[in-house]
């Protein structure tokens, strides 16, 4: 009896937990190339249970006592291509990312193209990240610095300047299994290891001018969500709320006269 | 519970401070010269939750990262070209391409602008609506001259003709261009300040981007369906996040029946 108290408030705390991160998916609605989290939950490892009679123990079986949080995945579907008309906006369609690097020193990977250059040239994008690539096919990976102040970007990462000069090739890569990506907040994955061993060529992808990637939460999704969310919550507490009649009925009303 | 709370209302703040900036333009839709307003949305940190099963977490050390909301970041202005109308008056400039007019306001600091409704003042010089001086170099006083008697080229060059059909040139007006449209800041009525070590003064030539147009103005560059979009999208978005939060204190409620 008491068991199923904590049957049903582990189903409530993980309801809970699950809600907060559908208010994180809609908070981010908007934020370019956010891509929505899902919060995995699992049912607890199931425990023997037994009849004991005559001070002997027999076991009956197995029984399931609530869920857990098991962890979180990101869902790296593509998000829509919306026009901003701003050239220094690049989205990627397709699985590909464009490359920074913590303060840390860790390789990252991000998806935000919304480029800005600061006063001595460099790229960064809009979440503050400076954005990786190199002068020549092959070159080493520096933060790129742009001597011009018009550029263009075409669709494999080459930075063109107005008289059609290549002068920097964006680091634009895939990972080879998005599993290996966490995310690190601020629009930025990073591997486990910190290093570019993962990386391959992003072949299927193509960077486009002028667009950003909206983020790919779906608002009715998440919205159907929240209710399943509290109705959920709400079951679990009427359930805590019969097993506290129950008990209360046992412990005061048996042995009345 | 506290958190989920939280994540919703960074969401209605950030959705808050977008429809401030969308007011902001739509208010200065018909505002001559002015530049529209842009802000990024940032998603917040991740905050750790425990996992329940050690085994089967996100990280090496058993916690699972869970995000907590948006912000506004980076608000900075879109420099982009607005349509230039022409005007009667010959004392009103605009701009074509980069670029910003040089004022001076009363404590002597440099203040741009693409506004150029401007006259003549008693004192012969150039002056805006606020009797700001424009910035000129190697200028002569225009005083006494009628502004039909002004001609300015694409280079930015005065030229008056006399009543005797003198033709001479009175001066250059200075051009000024910034490094990128991050460092302005406001200065009210049209204006702009950023830091000398960004600002450049162009110097014209054949090949320059930039035109003075004379006897045109330049309308704001905000678009209105844009606007109106961006409204109706962040008004939407902010209803959501407050079901959220709603659904937050409704559980969190659910929560205080439990103990009848």
């Amino acid at each position: 009896m008491i068991r199923g108290l904590y049957v049903a408030a582990s189903g409530m705390i993980a309801q809970q937990k699950r809600q907060e991160n559908v208010s994180n998916n809609i908070a981010n609605i908007e934020t370019p190339s956010f891509k929505k989290q899902t919060l995995l939950v699992k049912a607890r490892e199931s425990s023997k249970i037994s009849k004991e009679s005559d001070g002997v123990k027999t076991p009956i079986g197995e029984m399931q006592l609530g869920l857990g949080v098991e962890g979180v995945t990101t869902d790296f579907s593509q998000g829509l291509l919306r026009e901003t008309g701003r050239l220094e906006d690049l989205a990627i369609d397709g699985q590909g990312y464009f490359k920074t690097r913590l303060v840390s020193g860790e390789a990252a990977y991000t998806r935000n193209g919304s480029l800005n250059m600061d006063s001595e040239g460099y790229l960064y994008n809009s979440d503050g990240f400076p954005i990786y690539g190199s002068k020549t096919e092959g070159g080493p990976s520096e933060p790129i610095q742009i001597d011009a102040e018009t550029f263009s970007v075409d669709g494999q990462g080459n930075i063109i300047d107005s008289e059609g000069n290549k002068l920097w090739k964006m680091a634009f890569v895939d990972i080879a299994d998005t599993a290996l990506l966490k995310d690190s907040g601020t629009g930025v994955y990073i591997t486990e290891t910190g290093g570019s061993e993962n990386e391959i060529e992003a072949e299927n992808a193509k960077i486009v001018s002028g667009m950003l990637e909206a983020s790919n939460v779906n608002a009715l999704e998440e919205m159907v969500k929240l209710m399943e969310i509290s109705r959920s919550f709400e079951s679990n507490q009427r359930i805590i709320q019969s097993i506290d009649e129950t008990l209360g009925k046992a412990v005061n009303e048996i042995g009345k006269l | 519970m506290y958190r989920a709370l939280h994540t919703g209302r960074t969401g209605m703040k950030a959705y808050q401070d977008k429809l401030d900036v969308v007011s902001n333009n739509l208010a200065n839709s018909q505002t001559d010269g002015y530049k529209k307003i842009e802000t990024d949305f940032v998603s917040l940190l991740k905050d750790s939750i425990r996992g329940q099963f050690a085994n089967a977490s996100e990280n090496a050390e058993g916690t699972i990262l869970m995000g907590t909301g948006v912000k506004t970041d980076n608000t900075y202005r879109v420099l982009d070209q607005g349509i230039l109308v022409g005007e009667e008056n010959p004392m009103t400039l605009a701009l074509e391409g980069q670029g910003f007019f040089g004022l001076e306001n009363e404590s002597g600091d440099l203040l741009l602008t693409r506004d150029g409704h401007f006259g003549i003042s008693a004192e012969g010089g150039i002056v805006n609506g606020n009797g700001f001086l424009v910035n000129l170099k190697d200028s002569e006083s225009l005083e006494g001259l009628m502004p039909d008697q002004i001609e300015i080229s694409g280079g930015g060059e005065i030229f008056s003709t006399f009543e005797d059909g003198e033709r001479k040139s009175m001066g250059k007006l200075r051009i000024y261009k910034v490094s990128s449209p991050e460092v302005l800041t406001d200065a009210g009525n049209g204006c702009f300040m950023a830091g000398e070590e960004y600002v450049e003064e162009i110097e014209f030539d054949e090949n320059s981007e930039t035109v003075v147009r004379q006897g045109y103005t330049e309308k704001s560059n905000v678009d209105i369906g844009q606007e109106m979009i961006d409204m109706m999208i962040s008004q939407r978005a902010y209803q959501m996040n407050a079901r959220a939060v709603q659904s937050a204190d409704d559980m969190w409620s659910l929560i205080n029946n439990i103990k009848r």
